[in-house]
């Protein structure tokens, strides 16, 4: 049984009251990017870029990433 | 008759196959979605990636032409030549056969055999004839089908390569892939094609007879020792180049 890291991120923008494109204007980051890390089609995170997200959404890591079972 | 429109099928099989199979395929991109993007990298193709790669282009229409074309010529000297019955004709051919001249059966060099230990001169080397025998044309131009299908799958598989790293495509799997593909292609062209060439000089020696004592020729196996090793490096290559596309698709994925 595999597990996977899922990407919290429409659930945040949803009760932040926020779109993607000023969460990519807010935090640097290319609106390609944040559509391929909302998807779930990203490898990795950097911790800059964690910690960006974390300070625009203004939540903690655990709330952004879940790790969900198969 | 018959044997003539089984060839005729086969060779219009291998065209079809040739067109179908070797069609020029240069970038698949990755086959993540999302990645594809960013996938370019920044560097510039240098000018020598250019050159082999018209170079390349260059080479496979050239053997893809002598692939299609030798039966066909092959077909018309044949028809045109060998049917006309007399000896006035000959088709001129090379095989890879080995020699052996013993000197002291030549009865007139023995006297100025000088400076050797043994007055036997051998050696294995790419042998022209002039051949009177259609079934050695037909041999001939089988063998060097054989040999041809070798070069045109690497090459292909080269260009294919070249296509990708013309338009800053380096590290991807697909040319990690076409890298084992050469590899292998190297190695067992290295293997298959000796044995082809020595049987092919065999059934080419059954049909032609002389009689002169103290030359010998034969069959001979070319040593393809080098080229399985080369073969052998280029598949360690491959690895390493999936590997750095593991890496870089990783690098790419990361946000």
């Amino acid at each position: 049984m595999s597990s996977m890291i899922k990407i919290n991120l429409d659930m945040l923008l949803v009760q932040r009251k926020m779109s993607l494109t000023e969460l990519s204007r807010e935090v640097g980051i290319t609106l390609a990017n944040l559509s391929i890390l909302k998807q779930g089609k990203a490898r990795a995170i950097r911790f800059s870029t964690l910690v960006a997200l974390c300070d625009a959404l203004n939540c903690e890591p655990g709330d952004l990433l879940q790790l969900e079972k198969e | 008759m018959y044997a003539e429109l089984f060839l005729i099928l086969i060779f219009i099989s291998l065209a079809i196959f040739l067109v179908r199979h070797f069609r020029h395929k240069p970038n698949a991109g990755s086959n993540e979605p999302g990645i594809d993007i960013d996938l370019a990298q920044t560097a510039k193709p240098n000018k020598i990636t250019r050159l082999v790669k018209g170079y390349l282009d260059v080479m496979w229409y050239l053997f893809l032409a002598l692939t299609v074309l030798m039966p066909i010529v092959g077909g018309v000297i044949s028809v045109g030549y060998f049917s006309e019955g007399g000896n006035q004709w000959g088709v001129d051919l090379n095989a890879f056969m080995g020699i052996e001249i013993d000197l002291e059966q030549l009865t007139d060099m023995a006297a100025n055999t000088e400076g050797l230990r043994s007055g036997v001169i051998s050696g294995k080397t790419l042998l022209n004839f002039e051949t009177l025998s259609v079934t050695v044309w037909y041999i001939f131009i089988a063998v060097n089908e054989v040999m041809l299908l070798f070069v045109l799958y690497g090459l292909k598989q080269m260009r294919d390569m070249f296509a990708s790293l013309v338009t800053n495509m380096y590290f991807t799997l697909e040319n990690a892939g076409r890298l084992k593909k050469i590899g292998i292609a190297v190695i067992s062209g290295n293997i298959i094609i000796p044995i082809i060439q020595y049987f092919g000089g065999r059934m080419m020696l059954d049909d032609i007879t002389f009689n002169l004592p103290g030359v010998e020729i034969y069959p001979a196996f070319q040593n393809g020792g080098t080229g399985v090793f080369l073969g052998l490096l280029i598949l360690v290559l491959s690895g390493i180049a999936r590997e750095a596309a593991n890496i870089y698709q990783e690098q790419l994925g990361t946000i």
